[in-house]
């Protein structure tokens, strides 16, 4: 009994130091978000390495699941008669939540992972110490480019994947179940509101572009320089921010649908 | 003798529960070879870290130009460390850069108006006097163990530095690179007038060169004094380690409890 009290405590305690050490770790990076931006071509390579490489997987990922969401959509829709409102179902459920929450999901299994990945074996190889020692400042030059480029990345990603997912749901729908093509853009185009939709998915998916880019660049920063380390930071990484993602995802919707 | 360049004043030390430092003191003398040889484990490594900062002393000083670099800040540091150079013991080169990229990032980061002509020239210079101005294109993972330290010690003299710290450089290197390196480290001394501490436990390369050296044992340095000094030195650790021998009073072993075979 005491010992599973003594645990308990232990358990908050670490947690709570966890949580310190990640406002530490945040109020060291905002100051250097101003600079970072000028950063240019160190910039753009994160951004490539984030972004463009994870296109494959949001690509395909986005067109199988829209065309899922046409099958079922189509399915039920049918035991109701209105069949053209696929269109609607499919756009509004992917701009709304299966867009950035999928998306984000995926870009914190590839790039996520990568990141703390390569920011641990960084430290594990004096890297970060050889840059200090160098007088550059390894927050400025390998984490704060890095933060930037997902921020940069992720959001793209989610409109590429909401665009092709829409593009999936109209091939099954209207190429193969025979559902009218007016009639499915054309209903979509009058319920899908700019504002409240569309900006909204945005917003979702930058916040959860900030959410993985910390918590990678977090883990990698404070892993413990081995491969053993590294390898469990890469594990909890992907753990932490898939969680986090739904998570936040309950929060925001509870905010902005409501 | 001048004044010092870098003073460690009762420097201590610990990991965890393990002492690695003890009421350490010693000084480093401007354009001079500063050696601290010890065996491998007893925290040269780490007292090079604490030297140029990266690590804080449980307690006492290192002092830069009499100025305490604990009470720098970081600005203040980071200038300070423009005038250092350090060879790391893995080279720890940057590892998405390339030879060539990797010599220049410094001149890059802090001198980014020089014309890109200069640059090359200068790292071509460097690159040239460790031998590897045919390997600029190539990238750290393709290159061996001596030759990235080679490429890491280049740039750690790129920007000219006051101060240099070699963390092993001999290690991994065939007999011909060694003498070029010891050759290249006592030239760079003498003739850029730097001031050289060189850590290492390669005793006959080191005290072919050093002006001075420390033998560290058990957080401690035991004896110091020119080459000549130590070789003549009557203490039992320093022949020991001059000479290599396992038994003695250097302990060999990690701090263990004694090993016995129990028969109960
Ligand atoms: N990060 C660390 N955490 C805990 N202990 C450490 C750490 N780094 C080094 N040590 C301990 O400090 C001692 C000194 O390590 P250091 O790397 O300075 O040795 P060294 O003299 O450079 O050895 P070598 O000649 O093998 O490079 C070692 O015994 C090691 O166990
Ligand atoms: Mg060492």
């Amino acid at each position: 009994m005491i010992k599973a009290i003594a645990s308990l405590g232990r358990s908050s305690l670490m947690l709570l130091a966890g949580i310190g050490q990640m406002a530490l770790f945040i109020w060291q990076l905002l100051p250097l978000v101003p600079g970072g931006i000028w950063r240019i071509r160190l910039l753009i390579k994160q951004v490539y390495m984030a972004g463009v490489l994870s296109l494959p997987i949001i690509v395909t990922a986005g067109l199988f699941v829209g065309m899922v969401l046409g099958l079922q959509g189509h399915h039920i829709l049918k035991t109701f008669n209105s069949e053209e409102a696929v269109g609607t179902m499919t756009a509004l459920s992917l701009i709304r939540e299966l867009g950035p929450v999928v998306a984000a999901l995926l870009f914190a299994g590839r790039a996520g992972s990568a990141l703390t990945a390569e920011v641990g074996l960084m430290r594990s190889t004096e890297q970060f110490s050889a840059l200090e020692m160098m007088a550059v400042d390894p927050m400025r030059y390998v984490v704060m480019p890095r933060v930037l480029a997902c921020i940069i990345a992720l959001p793209m990603l989610a409109m590429i994947f909401i665009a092709l997912g829409i593009f999936g749901g109209y091939v099954v729908t209207v190429g193969w179940l025979g559902v009218d093509s007016g009639a499915f853009w054309s209903q979509m185009n009058q319920n899908v509101d700019w504002h409240a939709d569309v900006i909204n998915g945005f917003i979702k998916a930058v916040v959860f572009a900030v959410l993985i880019a910390l918590v990678a660049l977090y883990q990698g920063c404070y892993a413990i320089p081995t491969s053993e380390g590294v390898s469990r930071a890469t594990t909890r990484t992907v753990v932490h921010a898939s969680l986090g993602v739904l998570g936040l995802d309950f929060i925001l919707t509870s905010i902005m649908f409501t | 003798m001048s004044t010092p360049i870098i003073e460690v004043i009762n420097l201590s030390f610990s990991r965890g529960t393990r002492k690695i430092f003890h009421q350490l003191s010693f000084r480093v003398y401007p354009g001079k070879i500063t050696a601290i040889m010890g065996p491998s484990g007893t925290g040269k490594t780490t007292l090079l870290k604490l030297m140029v900062g990266q690590l804080k002393p449980d307690h006492g000083q290192v002092l830069f130009y009499g100025q305490d670099i604990q009470t720098l800040s970081r600005s203040q540091l980071y200038r300070l460390r423009q005038k250092m150079g350090m060879l790391f013991q893995s080279g720890a080169l940057l590892t998405d850069l390339s030879v060539y990229e990797n010599v220049a990032f410094p001149l890059h980061e802090h001198f980014s108006n020089l014309a890109p002509g200069l640059i090359e020239k200068l790292v071509e210079m460097k690159l040239e006097a460790v031998g590897l101005r045919g390997a600029k294109q190539l990238m750290p993972a393709e290159l061996s163990g001596g030759m990235s330290r080679r490429v890491a010690l280049a740039r750690a003299i790129i920007l000219d530095p006051e101060v240099i710290f070699y963390d092993e450089p001999f290690v991994g290197q065939d007999p011909i690179t060694m003498g070029v390196l010891i050759k290249l480290i006592k030239s760079l001394n003498d003739q850029l007038h730097l001031t050289s501490v060189l850590v290492s436990h390669d005793v006959d390369e080191v005290l072919s060169i050093a002006d001075h050296a420390c033998v560290l044992s058990e957080g401690r340095i035991i004896a110091e004094g020119s080459p000549a000094e130590l070789k003549a030195s009557d203490s039992e650790y320093v022949q020991q380690f001059l000479q290599g021998r396992a038994d003695g009073p250097v302990p060999f072993h990690y701090p263990v409890e004694p090993w016995s075979v129990s028969n109960d």
